[in-house]
């Protein structure tokens, strides 16, 4: 009788930074391969909302818009355009996975969760960016503003779409109703764009409002914006960092216990 | 027991009745309206909400980005607060149950029920229509609160509701039958919201768009369903109300035939 010897069996340990890194690369390839009907259509339609936004600006206004308003809106929609797909997309990607069963089985693939994390936040910047910048483009070819562009603009960009994808990463694996977390998404993308000093002075709020304000990441997105711009502010800027610092923290603290969470 | 008797006797006689004739129909809509009551009862305070939360919110919305707004400005976004409490029902409710009964597969089945296809579009129109209503009373009632301007309500607002709430139900019901796809609907939605709620000549003038701009509003629904019940709650601010009338009903009947299109095709 013949005996074959098996191939022994050699595991390779998946650990250490050049495989968190591998696996963060694969895992951006996975997200960009099944959301590639999805990503040119939601830059798209980021690109189309933004400068949407800064051209009917002018429509709410009689007269001529006032110089404060003008500034705000300049700035503060191409904030809108980058926390939109992290706040307001992510946590219907992840319920719709949840739906559909895709979720368990991403959630059984051996990389960290937390390149699934990093790999959305990339695939948030390559959606969100090229809407800011059109929406920066429009609000000066539209009013005028002269905004003075300094290279802070590099941290507030990555660090309001890390912000906004750290909370919609929480939202949409902790909240195990997917229906209620698109309600709540939607819900927050309201509040963002209506009732924070975004696109809006906080002044313009209602008192309450602007101190309940003081405490939610959306002004401080606004804040540190406005600051990389050259537009002076009335908030504390470090304090502003602070503030989405923890935002984002507490943010992937929720999303770590509710993926790591076993059975 | 004898056998043959049994095999020979004839078949009992089935005594099916034609549903057919206006009776027939009244009776299957009659039956539909308990079917969908029952079946849009548990959507009913969502429906509220989303209304609330779209029409009375953006009308505060707009008070907050417009400061010092002069008291003309401030009746045109209350008078326009039902419509704008109006547009989430035709552009989200509307097509989102249709499209949520087409992937339950519910769709198939009241398609399949002995009743006409038009008794069932009546009746889930019927039902739309109706569920609309509080949540435009709602919105209206807080937006005259928020801004503590004095409407003068005559008993145009009947019609005027009546007529923009099953405008934007059919057309809502015409957009869900013509799109297949259910996540193409999604995204059309989450797109014209958007756009809609916030940059139409609902809460502001027409005058203040572009000449462009105001032309193609004026052949959509948008500003006429504003004109209608903003001249059922105000006196002096609005004009050309029977046009605006006939353009909504234009387009209630375009939605109607497109549904009748699409219901109307078999397989």
């Amino acid at each position: 009788m013949a005996t074959v010897a098996l191939p022994a069996a050699t595991p390779r340990l998946r650990s250490g930074p050049v495989e968190w890194l591998r696996s963060c690369a694969v895992m951006a390839r996975w997200q960009l391969a099944s959301l590639r009907l999805f990503i040119p259509m939601l830059a798209a339609v980021e690109v189309l909302a933004g400068v949407g936004f800064v051209l009917g600006f002018g429509l709410f206004f009689t007269s001529r818009v006032p110089a404060t308003s003008v500034v705000y809106c300049a700035t503060g929609v191409p904030v809108i355009t980058l926390y939109i797909v992290g706040l307001v997309f992510l946590p219907q990607v992840v319920g719709m996975q949840k739906l559909a069963h895709t979720y368990e089985f991403l959630q059984s693939e051996p990389v960290p969760r937390s390149a699934g994390f990093v790999s959305w936040y990339a695939m948030n910047l390559l959606v969100g960016v090229p809407g800011m910048v059109a929406s920066l483009i429009a609000g000066w070819l539209r009013f005028g503003v002269s905004l003075h562009v300094s290279a802070a603009v590099i941290p507030a960009t990555l660090l309001v779409c890390l912000t906004s994808s750290a909370i919609g990463f929480a939202m949409g694996h902790a909240v195990a109703v997917p229906m209620v977390s698109n309600v709540l998404a939607q819900v927050l993308n309201f509040v963002a764009i209506g009732f924070s000093p975004i696109a809006m002075p906080a002044g313009q709020l209602p008192d309450w409002l602007a101190s309940l304000n003081r405490g939610l990441p959306f002004g401080s997105m606004g804040t540190i914006m406005r600051s990389a711009l050259g537009v002076a502010t009335p908030d504390s800027v470090p304090g502003a960092y602070a503030l989405l610092a923890g935002w984002t923290c507490a943010g992937l603290l929720l999303a770590a216990v509710a993926v790591m969470r076993r059975g | 027991m004898n056998v043959q008797a049994v095999v020979t006797a004839p078949p009992p006689r089935l005594s099916l009745p034609v549903r057919g004739g206006p009776l027939g129909w009244l009776r299957s809509y009659g039956l539909m309206l308990r079917f969908d009551l029952s079946s849009y009862r548990q959507w009913l305070p969502m429906v509220v909400a989303l209304q609330i939360l779209m029409g009375a919110a953006m009308a505060i919305i707009y008070g907050l980005y417009v400061p010092h707004l002069p008291r003309t400005g401030l009746l045109y976004i209350v008078s326009g607060a039902p419509a704008l409490a109006l547009l989430p029902l035709g552009l989200i409710l509307v097509p989102s149950l249709i499209s949520s009964q087409r992937t339950a597969g519910t769709f198939d089945f009241i398609w399949s029920l002995p009743v006409s296809r038009a008794a069932q579009v009546a009746s889930s129109l019927t039902i739309t229509t109706l569920i609309a209503l509080p949540g435009i009373v709602v919105t209206l009632v807080l937006a005259t609160w928020r801004y503590g301007v004095p409407l003068s309500v005559s008993p145009m607002v009947v019609p005027a509701f009546l007529l923009t709430a099953l405008m934007a139900a059919s057309v809502g019901t015409a957009l869900a039958h013509l799109v297949a796809n259910p996540v193409v609907i999604n995204l059309i939605t989450n797109i014209l919201v958007f756009v809609v709620l916030l940059f139409s000549p609902i809460a502001f003038p027409l005058s203040q768009f572009p000449t462009w701009l105001a032309d193609i509003h004026e052949g959509l629904p948008l500003y006429h369903m504003a004109v209608v019940i903003r001249a059922s709650l105000t006196t002096g601010l609005v004009s050309g109300v029977a046009t605006s009338y006939l353009v909504l009903g234009a387009w209630t009947l375009a939605g109607w035939i497109a549904v009748a299109w699409v219901t109307g095709r078999r397989g």
